[in-house]
């Protein structure tokens, strides 16, 4: 049995061509850019909500 | 344009022709990986003495003045460094912690601390910020080290066993004390009080 990596079909029209070329630079961005960038801002987003907390609510962490 | 955007967000919103499920679930796990690692590399970086002394308010004031202390060396060879005391060890107190730092950066842009004079002025809020911080967490970051039950009075001074197996003994919320409420200002110099 032949085992294929990629069933995807190879695109014919230049149509089908622009998709695929889309699609490639939107999983790039992504990865590269957008999930990285979500990710430190809500990370940092709540450290700020917490330090916010302690300054206005809570008082000095007790950890 | 709006077509441009539109057209992407179709992209992003529909599943891929050519991509295979496999391929887009594997790569974006890898990258996943790898981010949190250089997050956390980049974190530790945060952590470190030469990060802290970066910029002359630190280097120039607090640096110098626990050279001389037991906490910078010793005997057995282990320094307490800056992110031993002063920065959370649990991970979203962290995060505030490092977030708060912001307020340095602050402070740096707008040259809040640029001569010794500055700082000697402002000591006591600062050493007073850190005296109500470990006062509130009981002085973890002194018991990381310091363990209360592995204490030998026997090898302490008297007057050192007699505050310990008392006051130290006993829940802050008790009537006890906490390690910073007798010592202060043993890894830099206590601000002047004077006015007090």
């Amino acid at each position: 049995m032949k085992i294929v990596l990629n069933n995807a079909p190879a695109p014919a029209t230049p149509d089908e061509k622009q998709r695929k070329l889309e699609e490639r630079r939107t999983g790039i961005f992504l990865t590269i850019f957008m999930a990285p960038i979500l990710a430190v801002l809500i990370v940092s987003g709540w450290g700020f909500v917490v330090w916010m907390w302690q300054v206005f609510v809570a008082g000095p962490p007790t950890y | 344009m709006r077509d441009l955007a539109i057209r992407y967000w179709r992209t992003l919103t529909r599943p891929s022709a050519y991509y295979s499920l496999g391929f887009l679930v594997v790569s974006g796990f890898a990258a996943g990986v790898i981010f949190w690692g250089g997050f956390n590399t980049a974190m530790e970086l945060t952590n470190t003495e030469q990060f802290c002394i970066g910029c002359h308010e630190m280097r120039d004031n607090v640096y110098q003045e626990i050279q001389p202390t037991i906490h910078f060396t010793n005997r057995s060879g282990v320094r307490a460094k800056c992110s031993d005391c002063h920065v959370p060890k649990d991970w979203t107190h962290k995060m505030a912690r490092k977030m708060q730092a912001s307020k340095e950066v602050w402070g740096w842009i707008f040259g809040t601390i640029d001569t010794r004079e500055e700082f000697l002025a402002k000591r006591l809020e600062l050493a007073g910020r850190e005296w109500e911080r470990m006062k509130a967490n009981d002085s973890r970051e002194c018991r990381n080290c310091h363990e209360f039950v592995s204490m030998d009075f026997t090898r302490q001074s008297k007057r050192a066993a007699d505050a310990h197996s008392t006051a130290l003994a006993a829940r802050v919320s008790e009537g006890g004390k906490t390690c910073i409420d007798c010592h202060k200002g043993i890894a830099h110099r206590l601000p002047d009080m004077a006015n007090q």
